[in-house]
């Protein structure tokens, strides 16, 4: 928009009054994009709607800084999840094979897979455990036993 | 800067699970490493048919005339018994004789225990390892081999 130059100081003088409204506002941004304009009442105006535009420019990329640093996070925690989430699955899948029932017993280099020769050879190995335990603990019971005998003897004598 | 911190984190955690699950030493002894033995019976369970044990799994070896394998099945024993968390061991002629161990728990609370009797120290011919791993306390453990 050509505006003369009259018009124009007018609606600088109004705009630093604060009485222009959104239209004229526009139009002094308009006139103001033409740099052969020298006047000190334009280089005001100028360096003044430069700075007002400098000054809110900031916000405006803090907040999408802000909205893509959330942005970056979410999608972060998304990759995080879904990793987690395969994780879990895969694990699941690999402890669920204990739900099959496998029995493998090599006796002398022969291979059976009947339960019931694995359930004997168990039976067999924790029988052999149990006598052992015990054992173990008639030893430990005959311990305290010479020791208790020991301590009886001492005060015996005194 | 903040992809590198949460991949080391993962691989950090990673890392942990792989520590805390490595398996016990003893396992080497019972899975394959005797099937050719013909002095050797080694039974593998796992399943439904320890249900009612509460186990997961049962692997089982006896050796019988192999004395000379009892100090490969106690170095491995001992070492298991370093990391358990509650053992019994008893000694005869200075060689590790009877052991249960309980080790740290894996995956969910589960419970893994070792057995190890060397019968050749008293007047048996059998060297028997046992590795359990499942629900069941080590009591229930204790009452089922004094069935």
């Amino acid at each position: 928009m050509i505006m003369d130059e009259k018009h124009l100081l007018l609606l600088i003088d109004k705009y630093f009054d604060g009485l222009t409204d959104l239209n004229e506002e526009r139009q002094l941004r308009e006139v103001l994009k033409d740099k052969t304009l020298d006047n000190p009442a334009v280089n005001e105006l100028r360096a003044v709607l430069s700075y007002v535009e400098m000054a809110s420019e900031p916000d405006d990329s803090k907040r999408k800084a802000t909205l893509t640093s959330s942005a970056d996070l979410w999608r972060k925690l998304t990759v995080a999840a879904s990793v987690i989430m395969i994780l879990g699955v895969a694990f699941t899948l690999l402890t669920d094979r204990n739900q099959y029932s496998e029995c493998n017993t090599m006796i002398a280099c022969r291979h059976y897979d009947s339960p019931e020769k694995a359930l004997s050879l168990i039976n067999s190995q924790l029988f052999a455990i149990g006598a052992a335990a015990d054992d173990v603990a008639d030893d430990i019971a005959d311990d305290f036993r010479i020791i208790g005998e020991s301590i009886e003897d001492e005060f015996t004598t005194f | 800067m903040k992809d590198r911190i949460t991949l080391t984190l993962l691989f950090i955690i990673s890392a942990l699970v792989c520590f805390a699950t490595e398996p016990p030493a003893s396992l080497k002894y019972l899975d394959g490493y005797f099937s050719n033995n013909p002095d050797a019976s080694v039974t593998v369970v796992m399943g439904k048919t320890l249900k009612s044990y509460d186990l997961d799994e049962y692997r089982g070896l006896t050796l019988v005339h192999s004395p000379e394998s009892a100090i490969l099945l106690e170095t491995a024993v001992k070492k298991d018994a370093a990391g358990a968390i509650d053992k019994e061991l008893a000694y005869r002629q200075g060689n590790l004789y009877y052991a249960f161990l309980t080790l740290p728990t894996v995956e969910d609370g589960k419970y893994r225990y070792i057995f190890f009797l060397n019968q050749t120290l008293a007047k048996g011919n059998k060297l028997i390892l046992i590795y359990m791993k499942g629900k069941a306390s080590a009591d229930k453990i204790k009452k089922m081999i004094k069935k």
